[in-house]
């Protein structure tokens, strides 16, 4: 530590360092190439990174029987110094002389690398100035070597980040806790764990001229529909953007229809859904600071699922889907029957009903809609005040919502109490769509829809429902009709659309998305019973549990296996 | 080529049922009862026959000229200008047909829900609606075909089991107590309705399988028949020989029922409705812009749609007095001026093509 404290001194004492307001870019940096003089590489280094913190220069004469000069380039904020001082450092100083015959076949540096510096991960490829900066603002250790033009590159990286943690936003009572965190390597790697073949494919590319985010796509070849792929990377290749800080500038970026409140692509936290996703011949993508993945094409009926879907019993898992859309149309559209039913429709309720309405609705000043518009956009400032408050202060937000709004605005003659249950109902209901991003859109859309019922009723409120529904039909996820399987009808898939088929009759992967190669399970996996009957297990009685040894009739362990 | 897009055959068969059936439904057993009384449920029969010939007629004129459009191939078979003539009064007797159509709905609704708001409103929201489908295009259109027509279907054969609980089948008897001709002239306006068939010569050629268009054709024509002779059947059972004199017969269905108990499910009809007749609305619409564009030789048709849906709009007001109206006219006057539309003419292009040697492909 006192060298590099004493490094900085001299370089703060010393030069008053590059002009501040100058700023390099890359062809610059391309054009500077690599000189075989130590000192003019440093200078150079100094001159682009030299007021930097974290930038180390640690200069060495290379050990024993050599005299070589050297340095060590690196952001401390970026590598493992410990690791760097053992493995490099220690390497590299204490070397008993490289071969002497090496020296002028220029094989020198080929010597450091395969006898002297024992770390995984390091190559010499970098050609110019350009690329050693860039390996260095990423992690990486450059070492030059006086008389040399080559520069070997230790990566080393290492920073702070997460743990692997439990998924918080798509949580699940059965099936793997794991979720991604911000770190793209940590990512893939949470995902190639589950998917262990050589078609499994991540490819990788620098998005964002300052940020130069990594990016990789994702896809499993010999399913995927390899037009897809290439769209995908056209898509990103034509990006040119200064930073990309999230996943969601791609989104925005890449997405069919750039007008439309409805998602096009899912994100999610959870490697087997990625893993599922893949497997239906998807195209995924990670983004390095992200700990959301991408993929992509979607259809309006996957924002319904969520990964439990397939680990519960299927029954189960059917029933709450339909139970999901039920929801999503609450969600959209109760507060504007809410209005429509009151300020026009009154007949459509049942006598009683009407009557204990009115009353509860008699002392209310305002009309339905003024109400009900008051309701929703305190219910929306609530929900967003609990959101951003820090989590200590979050409670009294609760309790004042609950409390003060709800009770205090009944009982004041504010509005009504059925109002409050629409508000709660509706609220519930947007709440039940796993796609956050869905049930944002919905909240939104609902307002519009409150007016045309105020305005028009019951007819108005269908009108904003066909016209939202003939805009999804004219919507396209990366070339997938938006409402797929159910219009335009793919009968097959239906399976896994509202309501979820066990395993062993999904046989075939989504027809619109993976185009060809659609079948996933072989025909005959209906789980039955041994044929022998009671028969079957006479061998094993005694000893063991018939449980224990039926295989085949063990019935749904197999489901959750494919996944 | 204008639409690009191509449409599955479950989709086209969807397009002709309820591109017919979306109104027939809910007008017709009024009308068909108005002469054949109690015997309204055979009057689907005269209908389906003549609406197949016309399927028949209509993919003859199209297995001769592939890809190529009514408004197109007049033009081909009566030469240029005679066929432009010709095509306009086809535009005419669409967009005329669709207007009736909106004003319907318009009607319905004001009668049934919206005692005072002004028809025109009711008329120009839909025909915005149908403006955003047919803008979006054909496949769009047929998917709107494919996502609404099964949960209609559905959803009105509950209505029909629903109202069983008040049906008396002793109602529909005697049968044909005043012989055929009673039945006969209540199937003037049912085949007026059936030859509305012939905007498949609009779409024929959008048909991804195109040789399949007559099969398809044919079967939503024998499903439609199937579906108003048991729309008749209950209708009567319902309301015996007073069906003639309800303007919606089964709309007031669903206003005599209450489900469980308590339900009333007269809005829930009216919601079924609107998106019936939004698809029905949209497919006309879309061959009068595709045939206004195809005439003209635009390169797009989307400039025309907004125009012709004010026209469309003013049509439904000004060409229509009130719901008493419709009902004389559509008993009266359009059967003849639809038959014009729907056999007369292409049966004679179809004489005409043969006689100027244009051969079927394949």
């Amino acid at each position: 530590m006192n060298i590099l404290f004493r490094l900085f001194k001299k370089k703060a004492a010393g030069k008053p360092g590059p002009d501040g307001n100058r700023a390099y870019n890359d062809a610059e940096l391309v054009s500077a190439k690599i000189s075989k003089r130590l000192k003019d590489n440093i200078a150079y280094l100094k001159d682009v990174l030299g007021p930097n913190i974290d930038i180390v220069f640690r200069e060495f004469r290379l050990g024993a029987g050599n005299k070589e000069n050297a340095c060590l380039v690196y952001l401390s904020s970026m590598v493992d110094g410990d690791r760097v001082s053992k493995n490099i450092l220690r390497m590299l100083m204490l070397v008993d002389g490289i071969a002497e015959t090496d020296r002028p076949a220029g094989n020198f540096i080929e010597s450091v690398k395969k006898t002297v510096l024992a770390v995984a991960e390091l190559h010499s490829n970098a050609r110019n100035m350009q690329e050693v900066v860039s390996e260095i603002l990423y992690g990486g250790i450059a070492v030059f070597v006086d008389g040399f033009d080559e520069v070997i590159i230790v990566v080393m990286k290492a920073w702070p980040q997460r743990p692997v943690e439990k998924a918080d936003v798509e949580g699940v009572v059965r099936g793997p806790k794991e979720s991604f965190n911000e770190n793209i390597s940590v990512n893939t790697s949470l995902v190639r764990r589950r998917l262990r073949t050589p078609n499994l494919v991540i490819e990788g590319l620098n998005l964002g001229r300052m940020t130069n985010t990594s990016v990789a796509v994702a896809y499993l070849k010999g399913v995927v529909s390899p037009a897809l792929v290439q769209e995908v990377k056209q898509r990103l290749e034509r990006i040119d953007i200064d930073g990309i800080l999230e996943g969601s500038y791609i989104e925005e970026l890449i997405q069919d229809d750039p007008y439309t409140p409805f998602p096009q692509m899912i994100y999610t936290e959870r490697p087997d859904r990625v893993v599922a996703s893949l497997l239906q011949g998807r195209v995924c993508i990670f983004t390095d600071g992200t700990p959301m993945v991408l993929f992509m094409p979607v259809v309006f009926q996957d924002m319904l699922q969520n990964p439990e879907d397939y680990y519960e019993r299927y029954h189960y898992a059917s029933a709450i889907r339909l139970l999901r859309y039920m929801g999503l149309a609450v969600a959209l559209l109760l507060p504007s029957l809410y209005v429509a039913v009151i300020t026009f429709h009154q007949e459509m309720l049942p006598t009683q009903l009407l009557i204990s309405i009115a009353a509860s609705r008699e002392g209310v000043p305002f009309p339905a809609v003024v109400e009900a518009l008051i309701m929703e956009i305190t219910f929306e400032a609530l929900r967003e005040a609990g959101l951003r408050l820090p989590r200590a202060v979050g409670q009294a937000v609760s309790i004042v919502g609950a409390l003060v709004i709800g009770q205090a605005a009944v009982q004041a003659g504010f509005v009504s109490p059925i109002k409050i249950i629409v508000v709660a109902i509706t609220g519930i209901s947007s709440f039940m769509i796993p796609a956050y991003n869905l049930a944002l859109s919905m909240r939104l859309l609902r307002f519009p829809i409150m007016i045309l019922a105020a305005t028009m009723g019951l007819f108005g409120v269908m009108a904003g429902a066909l016209a939202l529904l003939i805009h999804m039909l004219g919507l396209r996820s990366f070339g997938v009709p938006y409402l797929a399987p159910l219009a335009p009808l793919k009968i097959p898939d239906l399976k896994d659309a509202m309501v979820r088929a066990p395993w062993w009759a999904m046989h075939r992967r989504p027809t619109e998305i993976a185009k060809r190669n659609v079948w996933r399970i072989a025909p005959d996996l209906k789980p039955q019973p041994p044929s022998g009957g009671e028969a079957a297990f006479d061998n094993g009685r005694g000893n063991a549990g018939p449980g224990e040894r039926s295989t085949k009739g063990g019935g749904g362990s197999s489901s959750e296996e494919g996944h | 080529m204008l639409e690009k897009g191509k449409i599955s055959a479950f989709a086209f068969f969807l397009i002709v049922f309820n591109g017919i059936g979306a109104t027939a439904v809910v007008f017709l057993p009024a009308m068909a009862a108005k002469y054949a009384g109690r015997d309204a449920w055979l009057t689907a029969v005269f209908p389906a026959v003549l609406g197949i010939i016309i399927v028949l007629l209509v993919t003859e004129l199209g297995r001769r000229f592939p890809g190529k459009t009514l408004v197109e191939y007049l033009q081909i078979i009566l030469g240029k200008w005679p066929g432009k003539i010709v095509a306009i009064f086809y535009l005419f007797f669409f967009i005329h047909t669709n207007a009736f159509i909106v004003r319907e709905f318009g009607e319905m609704i004001t009668i049934q829900v919206m005692h005072r708001t002004p028809v025109i409103v009711i008329n120009a929201v839909m025909v915005l609606l149908a403006a955003y489908a047919v803008r979006s295009g054909l496949e769009v259109i047929a998917r709107l075909f494919e996502f609404l027509v099964p949960w209609i279907t559905i959803a009105y054969f509950f209505i029909l089991l629903f109202g069983l609980q008040k049906a008396e089948f002793h109602r529909l008897l005697p049968v044909l107590e005043n012989g055929l001709a009673p039945v006969l002239h209540g199937s003037i306006t049912p085949a007026a309705w059936a030859g509305e068939a012939v905007i498949l010569a609009m779409i024929l050629p959008y048909l991804a399988q195109p040789r399949k268009g007559r099969v398809l054709g044919a079967w939503a024509i024998i499903v439609i028949a199937v579906f108003m002779t048991v729309d008749a059947v209950i209708n009567t059972a319902i309301f015996g020989p007073t069906t003639a004199y309800l303007v919606f017969p089964t709309f007031t269905i669903s206003n005599e029922v209450l489900v469980g108990g308590f339900l009333r499910i007269d809005a829930f009809t009216i919601i079924l409705w609107m998106s019936s007749i939004l698809t029905k609305l949209s497919i006309f619409y879309y061959i009068t812009a595709l045939g206004t564009a195809q005439l003209f030789n635009l390169k797009d048709y989307r400039p025309v749609v907004l125009p012709l849906g004010v026209i469309l709009t003013a049509l439904s007001i000004i060409s229509i007095e009130n719901s008493t109206a419709i009902r004389a006219y559509m008993t009266s006057g359009w059967p003849p001026f639809a038959f014009l539309f729907e056999w007369v003419i292409p049966l004679a292009l179809l004489v005409i093509a043969i006689a100027r040697g244009f051969k079927a492909g394949k």
